[in-house]
């Protein structure tokens, strides 16, 4: 027999956003708050949310559970306006809120029963459920233990195992990973991945730009706005103007390379490397493609072999500075004209 | 309903774990108050002022008055420090606050009194507070009538002495105008007039020491007033019969003379009724007597117990809902709730079950333990119990109330200070509310505590049931309390989400 929760993943699976946001705004005044936002979340997926703070990251996770009404656009979740969402619409969201907010009194397994119980759930369910999630974030050992004798790491791991203990469809984790030590982060994504795999859909905000890399789509937020949606691999193509391949020759060769590459016509442009002599950054389009026929070209006709040659993965870091100043640019530009 | 019961069951257990965690807050809440009634109970000896006086007492005595008993009356309510003659040195005591009150009794001889003069005790102080003041003004008024009293026993028994004198006087007159025939001779007529003019100056020191005819007056002392009645009569009879003696005619001076020798046997028989009454009900003819129809007043400890015992359950519940609302806003926990699918009023039932609970409990062992310091156990129990629930009930409303209009935990103890102050001054805690304008009322029935306190003072001093005042009372300012936080807290989350 199949139950809600399945039948709704089925009808999102067919290809349904779960959100939806239509120009969203909400000024706050003094230039605070969210503008035009236009993004769409398919179920199944992870959606990072990236920027720096107080870029308005809450801001838009606040008004897609309904805290928050958005002043002009529209927000849909789950086909709903969040406002006039029902009890069981509710039911559907898991959230984790940035800070820990679960009681320090209370032991694991007491916080847990709370949080069940205001979701409705019958004490054998939540019984269950507990053991389900404690295993899941591997505290089930520590649930006699009170929340102010949890590491920051536990706290984080059981506000996870919070949200999901009523099995929502949507979970939405304001910065879940911030202020953990690097092996916790990325267990963390690990459950993020196994939920996605489950189809659950997820909506994370964090500071960590290299856990762009964990998510299925990234948006990058500037000062209340988009600055761009894409996949990771799309954000690295689009902060870099294409495809990159790095190659380090002789430095006395350096010069004719670079005239030689430049005349070819699938490479964009020439970037010399002023840290590491010899080093240059050649854009194309393709560089899984390019890289081959390349490096035939150097050593037939001009006799070099280069001693480095791979296609170039700049870090989320340079991927994020890069958007960040191509944003600032444009907007410059924009006041200019 | 089930899926709401289990929602509400939440925040009760929630808050039941919570406070079950904190033993030392038990311990804080329901021990603390206790050893401070306890220490109260051990150490308290009057609620009086303590006031320091020195007497001043002229040197030449006072007549009538003993200085060591007045001495021994005065240091019965203040703490007499001495008695001089020295009027300088005590005003030097009280400028140098060695003493907070002087009192100078001043010379007094019974010829000044009879010349009509009053002379004043003087009584000195600097004090700033009220209470010493009304408390020194009374005394001093009690002890003026002290002083009074003394003065007029011993006239009165000075104007008894005088009064057997005249009588024998009088006896001899009697006799004298006995022996006049009628013929009003040469002879008989100025032994008459003899007789006649020696008697009237008798009868005027008669009246010069008698006590005052003031406290004849209102008719508290007959015999007095009856005894200045016929002195008044026989003294006009005097003065018409002499005038008669000098030239009246016969018959009018018979007439004359029988009148006078029936006014002198009336006035010998008043007299005769002066000297038999003892002089103090001359003086002093009201005296009061006061019956307790329940035996006798309770201690100061067992009667403040009732009141303590409302202002700790009042407090407690009002400390734990004040900061009920305000952590979890703090905390964050209302944007989870929020996004719940959970109402305010789950969240507020099952809190509030918790607190009264708690608050219950705590308020049902301090009663228990109250026993210990003779304390009457509630002689209803069914009474007590509702009375306490509601009080709960009340005060967590008010604590709510509290939470929801403040920003902070700090914010949240400040207004429960507030209210501790006003539950001291504006409950009849300390002072009772007669003593207060109608505004003030208004103010403490909407203190939860006004009203215990009357209940639990019914159920444990009186002995009767609760009135059903206090307890529609308390219900009245829960549906009152609970209702604004309800408006309150809906309003600052439309103010959210618009």
């Amino acid at each position: 027999m199949m139950t809600k929760n399945m039948e709704t993943s089925l009808k999102y699976a067919n290809g349904t956003d779960i959100v939806v946001l239509e120009g969203t705004s909400l000024d706050f005044g003094g230039g605070a708050g969210v503008f035009g936002l236009d993004l769409q979340l398919p179920q199944g997926t992870i959606l990072g949310l990236i920027g720096p703070s107080g870029c308005g990251k809450t801001t838009l996770i606040r008004q897609i559970n309904g805290v928050y009404a958005p002043t002009a656009g529209t927000v849909r979740v789950f086909g709903t306006n969040p406002r006039q969402f029902s009890e069981a619409d509710r039911s559907r969201i898991g959230y984790i809120p940035q800070q820990f907010i679960l009681y320090p009194h209370l032991s694991v397994e007491e916080n847990l029963h709370f949080l069940g119980s205001i979701y409705g759930m019958t004490r054998s369910d939540r019984k269950t459920e507990i053991k389900t999630q404690l295993e899941f974030v591997e505290l089930y050992d520590a649930r006699k233990r009170l929340g102010s004798q949890l590491s920051g790491g536990m706290q984080r791991r059981l506000m996870l195992a919070g949200a999901l203990i009523h099995n929502p469809e949507l979970i939405i984790a304001d910065e879940p990973t911030a202020g953990i030590d690097p092996i916790l982060r990325a267990r963390i994504w690990e459950n993020f991945h196994t939920l996605r795999n489950q189809g659950k859909t997820m909506l994370v905000t964090t500071q960590y730009v290299g856990e762009a890399a964990y998510c299925d789509q990234v948006a990058v937020m500037r000062q209340g706005r988009l600055i761009t949606i894409d996949t990771p691999r799309g954000l690295q193509r689009q902060a870099l103007g294409g495809e990159v391949i790095h190659i380090q020759i002789d430095p006395k060769q350096i010069t004719k390379t670079t005239q030689y590459l430049e005349e070819m016509p699938q490479v964009d442009w020439i970037e010399r490397k002023v840290s590491e002599p010899g080093g240059l950054h050649i854009h194309v389009h393709d560089a899984g493609k390019e890289l081959p026929v390349l490096l035939n070209r150097l050593s037939n006709e001009l006799n070099i072999t280069p001693q480095i040659a791979e296609p170039y993965l700049p870090t989320f870091d340079e991927v994020f500075v890069r958007l960040i100043q191509k944003d600032q640019e444009a907007q410059a530009e924009k006041e200019i004209s | 309903m089930k899926i709401f019961l289990t929602k509400v069951i939440a925040f009760f257990a929630k808050e039941f774990h919570e406070v079950r965690r904190q033993p030392r807050l038990m311990l804080s809440l329901i021990g603390g108050p206790l050893l401070v009634l306890a220490a109260f109970g051990a150490t308290f000896q009057s609620s009086n002022p303590f006031v320091s006086t020195v007497l001043v007492w002229p040197k030449e005595g006072i007549p009538g008055l003993d200085q060591d008993q007045a001495a021994k009356f005065i240091g019965a309510n203040f703490y007499l420090t001495g008695v001089i003659n020295d009027e300088e040195k005590a005003m030097q005591m009280l400028e140098d606050g060695e003493v907070d009150v002087v009192q100078i009794v001043p010379s007094i001889q019974t010829d000044q009194l009879s010349e009509g003069s009053r002379p004043e005790v003087k009584v000195f102080s600097r004090t700033i507070d009220p209470n010493a003041e009304a408390w020194t003004r009374s005394l001093a008024f009690s002890e003026t009538n002290y002083f009074n009293r003394q003065i007029l026993t011993l006239e009165a028994a000075k104007a008894h002495d005088k009064a057997i004198e005249v009588d024998s006087s009088l006896d001899g007159a009697l006799k004298d105008y006995g022996t006049i025939t009628g013929s009003f001779d040469n002879t008989e007529l100025e032994r008459a007039y003899a007789i006649t003019t020696e008697l009237q100056p008798v009868l005027q020191e008669l009246l010069a020491i008698l006590p005052p005819e003031s406290l004849s007056q209102g008719n508290l002392a007959p015999e007095l007033s009856n005894l200045y009645n016929d002195i008044h009569i026989l003294a006009d009879d005097l003065e018409e019969l002499e005038q008669v003696l000098k030239k009246g005619e016969l018959p009018v001076r018979q007439e004359r003379l029988e009148s006078t020798i029936e006014e002198i046997k009336s006035l010998r028989a008043s007299i005769d009724i002066f000297i038999e009454v003892p002089t103090i009900n001359i003086i002093s003819p009201i005296r009061e007597t006061y019956t307790n129809l329940r035996g006798s007043a309770y201690n100061l400890v067992i009667f403040f117990a009732p009141s303590v015992l409302a202002l700790l359950v009042q407090q407690m519940a009002v400390t734990l809902a004040s900061l009920g609302l305000v952590r979890e806003r703090q905390m964050g926990s209302f944007e989870m709730f929020r996004v719940a699918p959970l109402r305010f009023s789950q969240l507020l039932i099952g809190k509030s079950l918790a607190y009264i609970l708690f608050v219950s409990i705590a308020g049902g062992i301090l009663t228990g333990l109250l026993s210990l310091l003779k304390v009457p156990l509630p002689v209803i129990p069914l009474d007590f119990l509702a009375l306490l629930f509601l009080l709960a009930l009340a005060s967590v409303g008010i604590g709510f109330l509290i939470s929801s209009v403040s920003r902070t935990d700090s914010q949240a103890i400040q207004l429960t200070m507030l209210l501790l102050l006003l539950s001291i001054f504006f409950t009849g805690f300390f002072m009772p509310l007669t003593g207060f304008t109608w505004p003030a009322w208004l103010i403490a029935y909407l203190i939860p505590m006004t009203h215990a306190i009357t209940g639990f003072q019914d159920v444990m001093l009186t002995g009767t049931s609760v009135g059903a005042g206090e307890l529609e009372g308390l219900i009245f300012i829960a549906l009152l309390s609970y209702g604004l936080v309800l408006w309150i807290m809906r309003r600052q989350y439309k103010q959210v989400l618009d």
